[in-house]
């Protein structure tokens, strides 16, 4: 099991797009694949079209009274499951400052599904607190979608500097330029300049497109509605060039119990 | 309600769809359609414990899904090629879970299923799908090219997904109570199976019972025809290569089949037993040199991980070395079963095996109870065997050891044959101890032979120019290696003799020989 995270001081960037099309482009391979809400405001459940809701509230499941499996729901997409996100989840911080060991919170709760899910996708609520520490510490590698301004390289230089005095050791960063639009001259600058990154960038530019708006329309992943489309071509290459940093194994444990493959549902 | 795909054969597809369609709020999926390619090996190892391999084309490379028995988490793995040997298959889960049920066995095609399916999702008022509805049709072929295709029986699957339990219990339900479907158990390689009327076939059932009572050349011959059939049906395997199974099947059935004639005596026409006897031993020796080479070549995975790992390459030279003798063997085998001779043995086996003998046979034992004749013949085998063992003394010969194997070996099989004369129970009992006795003097026996064959054949690829220093070096530190394995295999032995000769055990062959004979004549 591999645990990705898609993670941005900032919001509105893309990380729960990046989060729900990816994971379907996982599932869609035949991997095992889970995607946890994090984000209060619940959009990565709400595009799956499941209730933004968590029996019990999310604090007795940072808590570890309540069994995670019981609360996942399968999605549309066969091999594709979601942790659906709760409302509740804006006091996570308050919710982990109760238990031993906050920062290792999250990695033990995921820790009974590792033989259910080869990939999991923890989609956060864009911080820098308590929260993102457990995120950082669950996860094998952190997918930053930065949008190409000086600002975001800001930003993702605090991350460097924060990730290099309290960070777990072996975290994979791995950024990648999105909502880019190459008629846009600083887009063009930023993302050619290689030098003097924070960290070293991804290939794949996820172009600015109408498509990904259009996914809260849809409330599906974007590769099901728009195949072909420059996103889902750059999300594709994103998940390849992704899978070849982290990879779970020579072979994927597969949803294949019906004899068939994730089923690509056209709504 | 259990959370698992349910499977219902619906006949004709479209009124249980239409019926579903009416009832819940559906909308229609993907359209699909699928070949499949169902893998096995000749004795349907993976069918023999409920597993599936299923190959699917993906653009130039192939998807491997292996299922373990149903309900376990099955896993796939992409390939370059089409299975074949476990060895070849990419490393991982899947390879590591076929390796220990297919062992040296080829995987081959078995049925090949073109499936079309349609899907329904049954949706809740947010239009999330809460259950999956699946109609799959489909056609079935012999894999070989340009066969029939044969058409699959239609069935409905009802697949949940998780979390949605409610909604999975009001579509069985519904499925159940109102259109009276019942589920069935068959996954697509058994109804692709049943729509070409094959039938996986377990070699080792596949011998009919023999009847006490009946006439000792009517059972004789029957065995014998089993054997010959044995012989008969792995006879295309080794000339086409397939894996290096079917020749030591084919030995197993001939060596058998000489033990058979050899031991039960006075049943059929003498001259015509001791013809065919010795004909099964010129088989036994034609095709002896490409199996001792078989063994060495599957062997060489162990040679190489018994030496430490900085010499095992220096072992390549020896495996290329057995290759080369083996095409050279196999060409002076197979010229053997193209003979005029092997025919005339097949001829001389199916006359033996005839399974209706002349009346006014003079033979003495011909006409009497087989449990009589057989428990005669058992208990006299049995007896060589303790013979043979109270000579061993204290520290035995290996000539000793190997008269010793080859008495325990016909008696073994003659055990074996006439297993169904007795109680299953009883003879299970006796033979448990003779065959740990008969695995260990196996062992001792095939450590030594590996290393005197070794030996001569490191003097061999000097002589072809065929082996390094280093190369000989590696040979020789294996030979060390397999005999201290020898010596092991050696200091179990006292136990395996105890083991078969406990009062217990002596006992239990007397009851079930010497005075069950009898009784259940």
């Amino acid at each position: 099991m591999k645990i990705l995270a898609t993670y941005n001081i900032k919001g509105g960037v893309g990380k729960t797009a990046t989060a729900v099309n990816l994971a379907y482009l996982a599932a869609l391979e035949g991997a095992r694949t889970l995607v946890w809400d994090l984000d209060p405001q619940g959009a990565a459940t709400f595009y799956f079209r499941i209730k933004a809701k968590v029996k019990g509230g999310g604090g007795r499941l940072i808590r570890g009274k309540r069994d995670l499996d019981s609360l996942i729901r399968g999605t549309d997409f066969a091999g594709l499951d979601l942790l659906p996100a709760d409302f509740s989840y804006r006091h996570m911080d308050l919710a982990l400052d109760r238990t031993k060991r906050p920062e290792k919170r999250l990695a033990r709760l995921l820790r009974p599904l590792a033989h259910d899910y080869d990939f999991i996708f923890l989609d956060s609520a864009p911080s820098i607190s308590l929260a993102s520490e457990s995120i950082f510490a669950a996860s094998d590698a952190l997918l930053v979608p930065t949008i190409p301004t000086p600002l975001a390289m800001r930003t993702l230089a605090q991350l460097r500097r924060h990730l290099e005095k309290e960070g777990p050791a072996g975290i994979q960063v791995l950024p990648f330029f999105c909502m880019t639009d190459r008629r846009k001259a600083l887009h063009r600058q930023i993302c050619d300049a290689v030098d003097g990154r924070p960290f070293p960038f991804l290939a794949t530019e996820v172009p600015y497109s109408s498509l990904v708006e259009q996914m809260g329309i849809r409330r599906a992943p974007l590769p099901t509605f728009a195949r072909r489309s420059a996103p889902a071509d750059a999300y594709r290459a994103l998940w390849r060039e992704v899978r070849q940093h982290v990879d779970p194994g020579p072979d994927i444990v597969g949803g294949v119990g019906s004899g068939g493959y994730p089923e690509e549902v056209t709504p | 309600m259990d959370t698992y795909t349910r499977t219902y054969f619906v006949d004709p597809p479209a009124s249980a769809w239409q019926a579903m369609q009416a009832r819940f709020s559906c909308r229609s999926g993907r359209r699909e359609r699928v070949r499949q390619t169902y893998y096995d090996t000749f004795d349907w190892r993976l069918y023999r414990v409920g597993a599936t391999l299923c190959v699917v084309p993906e653009g130039r490379r192939y998807r491997l899904l292996w299922q373990p028995v149903d309900g376990r988490q099955g896993s796939f793995v992409i390939s370059e090629a089409v299975p074949g040997f476990v060895w070849d298959l990419p490393l991982g889960l899947v390879r590591d879970a076929l390796a220990p049920i297919v062992e040296m066995r080829r995987l081959q095609p078995v049925v090949q299923v073109d499936l079309r399916r349609a899907a329904l999702r049954v949706l809740d008022h947010q239009e999330k799908t809460i259950v999956r509805l699946v109609q799959e049709t489909g056609t079935a072929a012999r894999p070989t090219a340009d066969t029939p295709r044969h058409a699959m029986a239609p069935v409905l699957l009802v697949i949940p997904i998780k979390g949605y339990d409610a909604a999975l219990a009001e579509v069985v339900t519904f499925a159940e109570s109102e259109l009276g479907l019942r589920p069935v158990p068959a996954g697509v390689l058994e109804r692709g199976l049943a729509a070409i009327g094959q039938r996986p076939d377990d070699p080792a059932g596949a011998e009919s019972p023999v009847v006490p009572h009946g006439r000792a050349d009517q059972a004789v011959r029957q065995i014998l025809a089993a054997l010959l059939e044995t012989l008969r049906r792995n006879e295309p395997g080794v000339r086409q290569d397939i894996d290096t199974e079917f020749l030591h099947d084919l030995r197993v059935a001939a060596r058998r089949g000489r033990a058979l004639l050899g031991q039960v005596k006075q049943v059929l026409p003498a001259t015509a037993a001791a013809t065919l006897r010795q004909e099964l031993s010129w088989l036994g020796q034609v095709t002896g040199p490409t199996r001792d080479l078989d063994v060495h070549l599957l062997k060489m995975p162990d040679y190489a991980a018994s030496l430490p790992a900085h010499l095992a390459a220096d072992l390549a030279p020896l495996g290329e070395f057995l290759r080369a003798h083996r095409r050279q063997e196999r060409a002076t085998l197979i010229a053997a079963l193209d003979s005029p001779r092997y025919h005339a043995l097949l001829v001389a086996w199916q006359a033996l095996a005839d399974p209706s003998p002349p009346a006014d046979t003079a033979l003495a034992n011909a006409g009497r109870p087989i449990v009589v004749v057989a428990s005669e013949h058992v208990w006299r085998a049995y007896r060589r065997v303790r013979r043979r063992e109270r000579d061993l003394g204290a520290t035995p010969k290996a000539t000793a050891l190997h008269r010793l194997r080859i008495d325990c070996k016909k008696l073994r099989y003659l055990m074996q044959f006439f297993h169904d004369l007795y109680p299953r129970e009883e003879i299970t009992a006796v033979i448990q101890p003779l065959k740990r006795l008969q695995d260990n003097l196996g062992e001792i026996n095939d450590l030594q032979v590996q290393r005197a064959r070794l030996q001569e054949m490191a003097g061999q690829m000097v002589a072809e120019q065929r082996a390094s220093a280093a190369t000989l070096m590696a040979m020789g530190r294996l030979v060390d290696h397999l005999e201290l394995r020898q010596m092991a295999a050696r200091r179990r032995l006292s136990k395996c003799l105890d083991g078969f000769t406990t009062a217990g055990n002596r006992a239990r062959f007397r009851r079930l020989l010497k005075d069950g004979g009898r009784a259940i004549a």
